[in-house]
């Protein structure tokens, strides 16, 4: 079948498959130019889409199956003074028997474990050495103790132990219909088991109800020491390193989350595995269910999401009544994803079992408050610093929150939701990486983001709704790339009509940012077109305005931004309009009003979400940009202080915005003279901004030109060429040839090879390109420095060829240019341009030079 | 010979950033590793072992990136590369024994009698399926749509589910789900006409 019939197959199949049979008929005589043959096709699909609705696909492999066991046909056989019986069961590296010797009419029956002749590699011997040697150490009454080891025939060790002919004890809980003080008590033994390996340096890592058994007459064991790790590296006669390197035989459900995540095994690990333990005794279901849930998903679940408490977790059928609040936090304290968050040992873990027992108040209530708003709180550096993070993560955070005014009982429910993700999130912010950083709003919203995909009971409409506010947030943060991957798996369909409205807008703005204008245009004009009242349109009216100011039609935009009503918006909005317009008549050289407009935002700002918040540093930015080009540089400089300060409290010191701040300060600094600590601070972004964004990006291509210029005021060209060139490649992939951005850095690359490499030739073919881009997109000609590139034009065809005429029009340029500019960086490029040519005996015409800039 | 975690890792990431070269060099690093995995759990002899997809994914996954922690992203694109080295282990393994004849069963089975799904004759692979007809028509499709040949090869042979498949392949689940819909009637119509 040809791709487009199968194609058009396909859209049409889409289109069909909601409808009722009439509609299908009514659609499908409307489309004329379908052959007979594929609409025969269409309709079989159809009927083959009815009779598979309510099927599965079967899987390749996924059933279980038998085959017969090496080992399972060994009964009878004598193993040392003991008779083989049967097979108890098979893992990861050999199989365990039950057997029995008989003495003196006494029968006692043990098991053996056999390592798997084709197993004998040198890990999984290490392992099996290592468990023997861990047995031999650890003597407990709760203990399975090993009775002796050997090896048979064929090479195979094996291992003689104490045989447990009992249940899981989590089972036995159930069946015995046990009490909460009998289950209690019975972990307590478990914790005196684990405990005394802990004072042996040995961590058992797989607690779990099959390998804590108990017997018929009550009493419990604790089994399998199978993955146990010493706590040092030399175990005997053993190098534990080398078995720290065998693969993870793990049991996912009951793994502790730096299992997963290979992090340092400690004595913590256990206290989880007790952790989970309780936690099943006291309700009947594992923390962390493995059904219908692959492997990937129960990972993830285990290493992010907190289990709900036990008692909320009590089926109604449960063996035990629903547990008192005191156990729950007990139970939640030993899951905590963190291990220095959980119990300090398990002796700390049985101690608060106990208080439970005698009705003292329990350890695990300390603190739980704490540790529920944010246990963030005592671990980081400064109280300061979390205040910070959560005004600003609050002040993003409330720009979804706010909506909640119209609190319908599902908005609250998803206001609570949010809530809820933002302090899980917190919670599982991990301390120990990268020092002690503070957690930055930006990750804390991936972990929202995270959490958001991991949460399994929230709904679609919900999951949708969050999905959707996160994404507006990562923009707000300058985080496009992020936003545009999680509107990419948004249900769409779980939205209503208002918020799927703002979802669009959203990825409008994000295709803004990434330079993707044509697509952006495309989505403003339909929601523009579609918007159902004024109010509705406003979005998308600053956006239209946005995108032309984006694309450099500075004089539509304010017509654009004027036409935006400024009564019956709400504060948002407003200060959205106040913001653009600013900048647009920044973009005019209008300072002085623009800075009006600033100040204007900036007090509406402070007012409405206070003085720290990310809208607050975005205001002061512009404002300093405004104060320097208007040469203000001792006005610029507080300003930008406060806005490093609000950037590193509310960031952190490896953010976009920190970087931004940074390349501001470079500017005035640059102004100042002080080329050298200009530098510095725009090093410091540049490396910023590739870490976070990568190449190519605009931020980037900026920094790279504002690098370039510094090398050229200290002499460095071969740094500056290098600068130069990287600006320009990043430039040319992220803007279109219509973009001022370009034209200024291919201006500026053709200025200095002219001026300061001397390479009249290479500057022109430079300028050439850009000039080439002016005729195209005749607004670039408004740019001051297109006067320049005329000039470098100009100067190429002299330096090839000092004609009379060449001269002429050499000098007529560089009239106009002193003639045409004003701004600041122009004024001293020219200034020096002049004295370049005056060493060559070309100077203006006095009369242009009146008001020049020497 | 297994490729180290980073090359792996930096591979994936190419793949993800929409680089089909990629592709290719993936599948050539995971297939032979892969392979080798199931081929010797189908050799061992144990019993209650099973030959599951994901079980052998998940090995391979370890065998080449060790407890390395990469973007879940990248895991998922991971597994989704798999799918397609179980699918050409799972045919190879039918090719050897010659069961290369056509004529099996349709792939699809009823939710309620998924419980009951006891595989004929105690073998590792669903001999209920004619696959290598399975195989045929993902690869007809490929020709046509290779989103949905993917989507199809994810569903039979990873063990994905709705959310890592719209994941994997960067859409929505909304799209997997209108996709699959799709997919499935084309599939049982092309299956059909090959009977």
């Amino acid at each position: 079948m040809p791709q487009a019939t199968f194609q058009r197959l396909r859209h049409l199949f889409n289109a069909l498959a909601d409808l009722t049979p009439e509609e299908r008929e009514a659609f499908l005589a409307a489309q004329q130019d379908l052959g007979a043959d594929t609409r025969r096709q269409l309709q079989q699909l159809l009927q083959s889409d009815e009779q598979l609705a309510g099927v599965t696909v079967r899987s390749a492999m996924n059933t279980a199956y038998q085959l017969a066991d090496a080992h399972a046909g060994r009964s009878g056989e004598r193993i040392g003074a003991y008779t083989l019986r049967r097979q108890l069961g098979s893992g990861g590296m050999g199989s365990v028997h039950l057997a029995e010797r008989s003495e003196g009419g006494i029968v006692q029956q043990v098991a053996i474990k056999i390592v798997h002749p084709e197993q004998l590699d040198a890990t999984t011997l290490a392992r099996f050495r290592l468990e023997r040697q861990v047995l031999a150490l650890l003597r407990h009454p709760h203990i399975a103790s090993m009775l002796d080891l050997g090896e048979l025939e064929d090479g195979s060790p094996y291992a003689v132990i104490e045989f447990v002919d009992g249940v899981p004890i989590t089972v036995h809980a159930r069946e015995k219909r046990l009490d909460l003080r009998q289950r209690l008590h019975l972990l307590l033994a478990v914790c005196d088991a684990v405990a005394h390996a802990h004072r042996n340096m040995i961590v058992h890592r797989d607690l779990k109800p099959s390998n804590v058994l108990v017997d018929a007459d009550g009493h419990v064991k604790l089994l399998d020491f199978g993955i146990a790790k010493p706590l040092i590296s030399q175990f005997g006669a053993i190098d534990v390193e080398q078995t720290a390197t065998a693969q993870r035989f793990l049991s996912p459900s009951h793994a502790a989350p730096e299992q997963f995540k290979g992090e340092a095994i400690t004595t913590a690990c256990d206290v989880y595995g007790l952790g989970s333990l309780l936690y099943e005794l006291l309700c009947d279901q594992p923390p962390f269910s493995t059904a219908d849930r692959t492997p990937g998903q129960l990972e993830r679940e285990i290493c992010e999401v907190d289990p709900p408490p036990p008692s909320r977790r009590r089926a109604a059928d449960a063996s035990i009544e629903a547990p008192p609040r005191d156990l729950d936090l007990i139970a939640l304290r030993c899951l905590r994803k963190q291990p220095a968050d959980r119990y300090s040992s398990v002796e700390a873990l049985a101690q608060d079992l106990r208080n439970y027992l005698a009705g003292r108040p329990v350890e695990a209530r300390r603190g739980s408050f704490l540790y529920r708003t944010g246990r963030f709180v005592s671990r980081h550096r400064s109280a300061v610093a979390l205040s910070a993070v959560i005004v600003g993560v609050t002040a993003v955070g409330f720009l979804l929150l706010a909506q909640q005014n119209r609190a319908t009982t599902e908005q609250r429910l998803r206001a609570d939701e949010m809530t809820g993700l933002i302090i899980d999130a917190l919670r599982s912010a991990d301390p120990s990486r990268k020092g002690a950083r503070d957690l930055s709003a930006r990750e804390v919203f991936e972990r929202v983001a995270g959490q958001v995909q991991a949460k399994p009971d929230l709904s679609p409409q919900s999951r949708a709704s969050l999905i959707s506010a996160i994404a507006r947030i990562d923009l707000e943060l300058g985080l496009p790339r992020q936003a545009e991957a999680l509107l990419d798996r948004l249900d769409a369909e779980a939205l209503s009509a208002r918020e799927r409205d703002q979802a669009r807008n959203i990825r409008a703005r994000v295709l803004m940012s990434a330079a993707r204008y044509d697509e952006a245009r495309l989505i403003i004009a339909s929601g523009l077109a579609e918007a159902a009242s004024p109010q509705q349109r406003i979005p998308w009216q600053i956006a239209d305005t946005q995108l032309d100011f984006h694309q450099g039609k500075i004089d539509d935009a304010l017509k654009k931004i004027d036409a935006v009503p400024t009564q019956e918006i709400d504060a948002e909005t407003s200060e959205d309009r106040l913001n653009l317009r600013a900048q647009i008549l920044l973009a005019q050289d209008r300072r002085p009003e623009a800075l009006e407009e600033f100040n204007r935002l900036l007090a509406a700002q402070r007012k409405r979400l206070g003085r720290e918040s990310p809208a607050v540093f975005e205001t002061l930015g512009q404002m300093v940009v405004a104060e320097v080009r208007e040469g203000n540089f001792d006005r610029a400089e507080p300003l930008n202080s406060e806005q490093l300060a609000l950037a590193e409290r509310l960031f952190d010191k490896n953010s976009v915005r920190y970087g931004r701040a940074l390349s501001t300060a470079q500017l005035y600094e640059r102004y100042r003279g002080n080329y050298k600590k200009a530098l510095e601070y725009e090093y410091r972004n540049n490396a910023i901004q590739r870490e976070q964004y990568g190449e190519p990006n605009p931020a980037l291509a900026r920094s790279h030109f504002n690098l370039a210029g510094l090398h050229t005021y200290l002499e460095e060209y071969a740094e500056a060429d290098a600068h130069f060139g990287k600006a320009i490649s990043n430039a040319e992939r992220v803007w279109l040839p219509s973009d001022g951005n370009l034209f200024l850095f291919r201006l500026g690359f053709a200025v200095h090879l002219a001026m300061n490499s001397d390479r009249p030739a290479e500057a022109q073919k430079v300028a050439r390109v850009a000039l080439n881009s002016a005729d195209t997109y005749p607004e670039l000609k408004t740019e001051e420095i297109y006067l320049l590139g005329l000039l470098i034009d100009r100067y190429g065809d002299y330096s090839r060829d000092p004609s009379k005429a060449n001269r002429a029009a050499l000098i007529k340029a560089l009239d106009e240019a002193i003639a045409g500019g004003k701004g600041i960086s122009y004024k001293r490029t020219l200034g020096d341009f002049l004295l370049k040519l005056k060493t060559k005996g070309i100077e203006p015409t006095p009369a242009a030079t009146a008001g020049s800039p020497d | 010979m297994a490729s180290p975690p980073t090359e792996l890792t930096a591979l994936l990431a190419r793949w993800r950033s929409g680089d089909r070269s990629a592709e290719r060099e993936l599948f050539d690093a995971i297939y032979p590793v892969l392979r080798g995995i199931a081929q010797a759990r189908l050799r061992r002899l144990s019993t209650d072992l099973t030959l599951s997809a994901t079980e052998i994914v998940n090995e391979t996954y370890e065998r080449l990136l060790g407890s390395r922690r990469i973007e879940y992203r990248d895991r998922t694109h991971f597994f989704a590369m798999a799918a397609r080295a179980i699918r050409h282990f799972v045919i190879d393994q039918l090719r050897t024994r010659g069961r290369d004849k056509r004529g099996g069963g349709q792939p699809f089975v009823r939710l309620s009698e998924l419980d009951q799904a006891e595989p004929a004759g105690g073998d590792s692979i669903d001999l209920r399926v004619d696959w290598l007809a399975v195989h045929a028509a993902i690869e007809a499709l490929e020709q046509v749509d290779a989103g949905c040949s993917r989507l199809v090869e994810l569903k039979f042979f990873s063990g994905l589910t709705v959310e890592e498949i719209a994941e994997s392949c960067g859409v929505s689940r909304a799209t997997v789900v209108r996709d699959w819909r799709f997919a499935k009637a084309w599939l049982a119509q092309h299956l059909q006409a090959l009977n």
